[in-house]
């Protein structure tokens, strides 16, 4: 049972983890304009947090997936990625109560292309499964860098 | 243990050096094997061509913020004239089902010298057509209002070439890494929607009236 959970656990980490770094990767190679489009068209930022959103939001998603399929600063890491889609959920939510004309939410950069009413249940899921990841750190841990350091 | 405390950090600092070092070092080889460079042929244009500003535009003619874009350049050609040089290409997007339709009555009337023209009422019409179920009859007036010989439109619209030379434009481009409209070039930089551009405008024409 444990040794159930502790795969499961690991295996959640490590697909999270894949996947943010591949998306991360997927908007770093493109042009910055283009992120930076669909950041202006939730218009909820001011034009110069708009372009820092832009530059830096990739970055993020990108060493955040890795540090997080590594398994290296699991805890804090999960932490941030609460954060960051808890932002997200904010901002694609807003958007849907305004009743923005967006044809798709453009969180996956060129890879995917999801409408976001269907992105902001995806990303409550995703919220609710890193906060089980979170509470149950040990699990999640296993096979990552952490246990080399932190035994 | 202390070892292994110290460790830590520097193991983290060392896979940001590298994976920071890698993705950039990708994206120089991936810019480097792949021409950024935007293709003027296929492309529709208007201006002075010694003007200072040299401008490629894609646009999908059924999306909203490439009417608010087309009515800015308007206004910025009314404002200096000779300050701007536009070339226009087709970028119809799939998930605007007039997108291709227009670009093809909007070729048609580049076929027949009024491309401008048949551009400007696409544009200014946009919203009485954008949401019908059929715009084809919409279009059709438009056409006739521009003076089209009709006969040489339908000729024209039922021609593969046609719409060969409306996607050779998209796929050009897709090679420029364009995947919004409207995206702009303006003098090779990378400008994407109307917000943008406004500001670029802004910016631009403001330091040179200082």
């Amino acid at each position: 049972m444990q040794n159930r959970k502790v795969f499961l656990f690991v295996s959640w980490r490590i697909l999270i983890g894949f996947f943010f770094t591949a998306v991360g990767i997927s908007k770093l190679f493109e042009p910055t304009p283009n992120f930076l489009y669909l950041v202006q068209s939730y218009q909820c930022f001011p034009p110069i947090l708009e372009q820092g959103i832009a530059l830096i939001v990739p970055w993020i998603e990108f060493l955040l997936g890795l540090f997080l399929l590594l398994g290296l600063w699991t805890g804090q890491v999960l932490q941030g990625f609460l954060i960051l889609i808890g932002g997200f959920i904010l901002v694609l939510g807003q958007a849907l109560v305004r009743g923005l004309p967006l044809d798709e939410c453009g969180c996956f950069g060129g890879l995917i292309s999801v409408p976001i009413s269907k992105m902001i249940i995806f990303d409550i899921g995703l919220w609710v499964i890193l906060s089980i990841l979170l509470n149950n750190l040990k699990q999640t841990k296993c096979l990552g860098l952490d246990q080399l350091f932190d035994s | 243990m202390e070892m292994k405390r110290l460790s830590k950090p520097l193991v983290t600092i060392l896979i940001v050096c590298l994976s920071v070092a890698a993705v950039i070092g990708g994206k120089m080889i991936f810019a480097k094997s792949k021409s950024l460079k935007v293709a003027a042929h296929n492309a529709h244009s208007k201006g002075n061509p010694s003007a200072p500003l040299k401008i490629v535009e894609y646009i999908d003619f059924q999306c909203p913020a490439c009417a608010k874009g087309a009515k800015l350049l308007r206004e910025y050609f009314q404002k200096f004239p000779d300050q701007i040089y536009l070339e226009l290409k087709y970028f119809p997007l799939s998930a605007h089902r007039f997108g291709l339709e227009a670009a093809k009555y909007a070729e048609c009337a580049a076929q027949q010298n009024k491309f401008w023209q048949m551009h400007d009422l696409l544009i200014d019409r946009q919203e009485q057509w954008r949401d019908l179920s059929n715009a084809t009859a919409f279009f059709q007036i438009m056409a006739v209002e521009v003076d089209l010989n009709i006969s040489d439109l339908d000729r024209c619209l039922a021609d593969p070439k046609t719409e060969k030379f409306i996607q050779e434009a998209r796929l050009d481009g897709e090679v420029a890494k364009v995947s919004s409209t409207p995206s702009y070039f303006v003098n090779g930089e990378m400008i994407v929607g109307s917000k943008s551009l406004e500001e670029y405008f802004a910016q631009h024409f403001q330091s040179k009236a200082e």
